[in-house]
């Protein structure tokens, strides 16, 4: 191969012919464990420039996945993982850090996309999602074993597992009576292009743009309101949740008799 | 007499003059090739690149001007077999120095041009870490008589 450079013109203006992306706005941020977290607030590109500005490297599918959640929403959560603080604290690999956030919203809505985030082809990804809600909830997209979820319980939650969930630090809310509900993940990274919408009210009508099956009313500049922040904040439960859950190496009894220790 | 009291006439028939041999000037520069000619516009959004398929003209120089809309950086690296594999294992964290090597920074463009000497088809690749599994490869085909 033999190029000729008599115009070499090589002009590197990069930045420049772009306007600047706004800074993304550190709502929170947090120590917990071994885990650095910050909340954050902004669009797909400012969230973007915000993580390479932090050390993150994002996979190539992350443009693609920033703008499918901040289309949803401006709320997002970056944890960092600091090895050393996991060495000092006697940490192990595959040790998990359980994440205890509360917010009080009518349907959680459950990010699974973003477990498939710097996957491809024909990569596996697997996790338990559990929920506790006050009635028997719909899901979007329903479990069925062909689409990656299948709904492993679902059943009244069991007096001494509600027992054992309210005697841990934190837990007092827990109610007399719940509906625990398990859906096991086990999608290849492609299949997993949705979220799972949950309508825990009883109407049974989740909602299919929380799901990421439908795109989402145009949002105002700069307008969010309280139903988006707890969307959003949900969003971050969830994450974290995901990868606690990915990451912890024995399996956790729910439908049982109390073999679960939240934080 | 009356010829000695038009100054406004002259000024205006002189910048009219002035204003139609930029625009002649303008026009041959636009047209010169390998600028307005020759020129490919490349976009890279979710990490593909817009289009994936370019032809181009053996022997004279080619301008792509790469848009990257992504928030994260990609590369443009366009060459034979050789230079990719090169590339593959490559630990250059940035490139500026080639115009058949450029990297592009989230929401930048970068503008280079190239001469091909050789017909046939060239790749090009980012190879950032998982980017050319994920797709980003684009083809040029090297045609004669550009």
């Amino acid at each position: 191969m033999r190029y000729a450079f008599a115009l070499s013109l090589l002009v590197a203006v990069a930045g420049a012919c772009a306007p600047a992306a706004p800074r993304a706005v550190e709502l929170m941020k947090v120590r917990i464990d071994a885990l650095d977290v910050t909340v954050l607030k902004g669009g797909a590109d400012a969230i973007g420039a915000w993580a390479k500005d932090h050390g993150f490297r994002l996979p190539p599918d992350a443009p693609e996945v920033l703008d499918f959640y901040a289309s949803r929403s401006p709320i997002f959560l970056a944890a960092a993982f600091d090895g050393d603080a996991a060495k000092a604290r006697g940490q192990n690999v595959g040790d998990g850090t359980p994440v205890h956030i509360t917010i009080p919203t009518a349907n959680p809505w459950v990010p699974l996309r973003i477990l498939a985030l710097g996957k491809t082809g024909n990569e596996r990804v697997t996790a338990d999602v559990y929920l506790m809600t006050d009635h028997a909830p719909a899901l979007l997209p329903q479990p069925d074993g062909r689409n990656g979820m299948a709904l492993d319980h679902s059943a009244p939650a069991t007096t001494q597992l509600l027992d054992d969930l309210r005697s841990d630090r934190g837990m007092g809310w827990i109610p007399d009576s719940a509906w625990l509900s398990k859906i096991a993940i086990d999608a290849s990274a492609p299949q997993l292009s949705f979220d799972l919408a949950i309508d825990a009210t009883g109407a049974g009508s989740p909602s299919r743009v929380a799901a990421g099956l439908e795109a989402p009313g145009a949002i105002t500049n700069g307008g969010y309101d309280l139903a988006r922040w707890l969307a959003g904040l949900t969003f971050t439960i969830g994450g974290i949740g995901g990868i606690v859950l990915l990451l912890r190496r024995r399996p956790i009894d729910m439908t049982g008799t109390g073999g679960m220790r939240p934080a | 007499m009356g010829a000695t009291h038009r100054p406004g006439r002259l000024a205006l028939a002189g910048g009219l003059a002035l204003s139609l041999g930029l625009a002649g000037i303008a026009a041959v520069w636009a047209h010169a090739p390998g600028l307005e000619g020759h020129r490919v516009d490349i976009v890279i959004h979710y990490s593909h690149y817009q289009p994936d398929a370019v032809t181009v003209p053996l022997g004279v120089p080619v301008t792509f001007v790469i848009r990257n809309d992504d928030p994260i950086d990609h590369e443009w690296i366009i060459g034979d077999a050789a230079t990719h594999e090169r590339h593959r294992t490559g630990t250059e964290p940035f490139h500026a120095s080639r115009p058949t090597e450029v990297s592009i920074k989230a929401g930048g463009t970068v503008v280079t041009t190239v001469t091909f000497q050789t017909p046939g088809q060239e790749l090009y690749i980012c190879h950032l870490p998982g980017h050319e599994a994920y797709g980003m490869v684009g083809v040029a085909t090297i045609v004669p008589g550009g």
